[in-house]
């Protein structure tokens, strides 16, 4: 029993080195627009770059950035530079294929691909991906005729300034935002940019309806005082507006927050309005939920962004980046940010060649006490333990089982562990300890400290 | 040394408990006398055989101070780390044992305040509960 405060520090012994070597080659999977500037950064940086798209072709991809590059300068600038040069050699295009597993780990992933009804095996050191989010109209509005903004977008005359069926220009369009989700910028930045063009080229009355004016993007700042200067309403709400009529001669009903205090607000009435937008819920696509289960990457609502928002593009796992809506719904000019910095974080852990790891902060099972419960598989982060099942008997052997025989436990992978110990602190059997750092130094400091 | 002066072991997450805990000694704050500090690679790795070990060695209490929700480098670490702590709660309160006597104190990085405050509170309730 001794007096005073007693630390135990987390034993810092010299690394023990091991060399792996990486063969630089990426897969870019997905079929949003930033799959074709993730691909043309990577392959600049000198990688073997293969892109697996479900499109006829490049342009199929690059299709929703179509209206955005005839509005808006710095949209187009990028546009163009990315679909000048695409044809290099690096650059291998798998064209209407989907990629329905990944298996594997940092350095040695295995895509299974369906192309044309028929399966293909691509092997990827890393691997970038972005995916679509899939639209749906939020629930206040669902079922009525309004329109979502992707849906707008889509089936806009750019040239005409005509939406739909019709041949005459809008006259009067409101949008009306941040109905469900209050911190996207994409649909700020959309509605103000889009707005702007259809009062300067068309004369229609545009009115904003949001809960924030989000200014926190490229350029955005200029853009919302050059579009409240061509003479767009800006109105904030706090209360859900109410939407009436059909469409056609649709009006909104809601309270105005942001003319006077809080406590008054005024009561406007839009009315004769042609066409309302309502921002829409991004949900991720099926394909995507599906590939970040199989690579167990943490995601919030199916999105990476939220978990990890001071590093771009990285995910839980190594090895693996992310881009699009896979990311967070972003804008075109800053989903590209995210895109080059996702492919400079996947040149991080491809690019060099050789990499050196220390084998000596990591996790290790001992064989003779495993009794491959899976736990261990289930807990860790890194995805680092694997068991895999041999045969059609029901006997699982490890990925590096030894010659000639069976050795039925989990097997920590060196390259990936970070020694985090969460597995060793959940095994049932106790079979896993932490190289530097075994129980025994803990147990001893209790029992001489306290 | 009874309540006056309890014995608390303090498992310390190496991302946010041991900065926290560096922070608070070059304050120069007030840390109980009795604290033992524990490094541990993640809060997660505060095992039931520790904690268990640490009472049965006589500690007064046991904190297991990590990451906030959301915060955790290996994801989801802070959050086994709490459900295991409740867990235990719910053990020592069939053994007849004050469940107190083990907390779970997500703490940030550099609030050395916040680590110094959460031993003294937890002092507190010790001595309230004898």
């Amino acid at each position: 029993m001794s007096v005073g405060q007693s630390v135990l520090r987390i034993p810092v012994e010299p690394p023990e080195i091991q060399e792996i070597t990486i063969a630089p080659e990426v897969a870019v999977v997905g079929d949003h627009p930033v799959c074709v500037a993730m691909a043309d950064a990577l392959s600049t940086m000198g990688l073997a770059v293969t892109l697996i798209h479900p499109y006829e072709s490049l342009e199929g991809l690059m299709d929703p950035l179509r209206v955005l590059v005839e509005v808006d300068e710095s949209v187009a600038e990028k546009y163009a530079s990315l679909t000048k040069d695409l044809t290099r050699p690096s650059i291998k295009v798998v064209g209407r294929a989907t990629v329905e597993g990944i298996e594997g780990q940092w350095g040695d992933f295995r895509l299974s691909v369906l192309k044309d009804a028929s399966r293909m095996e691509v092997k990827a050191s890393g691997i970038a991906m972005a995916f679509q989010g899939i639209s749906k109209l939020p629930d206040a509005y669902d079922g009525m005729d309004v329109i979502g903004l992707s849906q707008f977008f889509s089936q806009l005359d750019i040239h005409k300034g005509c939406y739909g069926q019709k041949s005459e220009s809008i006259r009067k369009i409101a949008f009306v935002l941040d109905v469900e989700q209050r911190d996207e910028k994409w649909a700020s930045a959309t509605a103000f940019t889009l707005g702007r063009y259809l009062k300067e080229n068309f004369g229609t009355e545009v009115y904003i309806l949001c809960q924030d004016v989000k200014v926190s993007l490229d350029g955005m700042e200029k853009g919302y005082r050059r579009a409240r200067e061509a003479g767009i309403l800006v109105f904030k709400y706090e209360d859900l507006p109410v939407v009436e009529g059909t469409a056609g001669s649709w009006t909104i009903r809601f309270r105005d927050s942001s003319a006077v205090s809080k406590e008054s607000p005024w009561e406007i009435a839009l009315e004769g309005l042609d066409v309302v937008v309502v921002q829409e819920r991004l949900r991720p696509s099926e394909n995507q939920r599906n590939l970040l289960t199989q690579l167990r990457i943490s995601s919030e609502g199916g999105f990476v962004g939220p978990n990890n928002p001071q590093f771009l593009g990285r995910t839980s796992k190594k090895g693996v980046v992310v881009g699009g809506d896979t990311w967070y719904p972003e804008y075109p000019t800053e989903g590209w940010m995210t895109a080059q910095a996702a492919a400079e974080e996947l040149y991080q852990w491809v690019g060099k060649g050789s990499y050196q790891i220390d084998v000596h902060r990591v996790a290790e099972v001992d064989p003779s006490k495993c009794a491959t419960c899976l736990t261990c598989y289930r807990i860790c982060p890194h995805d680092s333990i694997r068991i895999e099942r041999y045969g059609m008997r029901n006997v699982y052997i490890t990925t590096g089982a030894r010659e000639g025989g069976t050795w039925e436990a989990a097997r920590v992978k060196v390259a990936t562990c970070d020694g985090c110990g969460l597995c060793a602190s959940e095994c049932p059997a106790k079979a896993i300890q932490l190289i530097y750092y075994p129980d025994v130094e803990v147990l001893e400091f209790l029992e001489k400290n306290v | 040394m009874g309540s006056e002066n309890p014995k608390i072991v303090a498992f310390c997450c190496e991302e946010s408990g041991m900065p926290a805990y560096e922070h608070a000694l070059s304050l120069g704050l007030e840390l109980p006398e009795g604290l033992r500090v524990i490094a541990i690679p993640c809060g997660g790795k505060a095992e039931t055989g520790y904690i268990m070990k640490a009472l049965d060695e006589g500690a007064d209490a046991v904190m297991v101070f990590a990451c906030y929700e959301g915060n955790c480098k290996y994801v989801r670490g802070n959050i086994r780390a709490e459900k295991r702590v409740n867990y235990l709660k719910g053990r020592l309160e069939k053994l007849g044992l004050s469940p107190e006597k083990i907390v779970f104190c997500p703490v940030a990085p550099a609030n050395g305040v916040r680590f110094a405050e959460l031993l003294q509170q937890e002092i507190e309730v010790l001595r309230k509960g004898t």
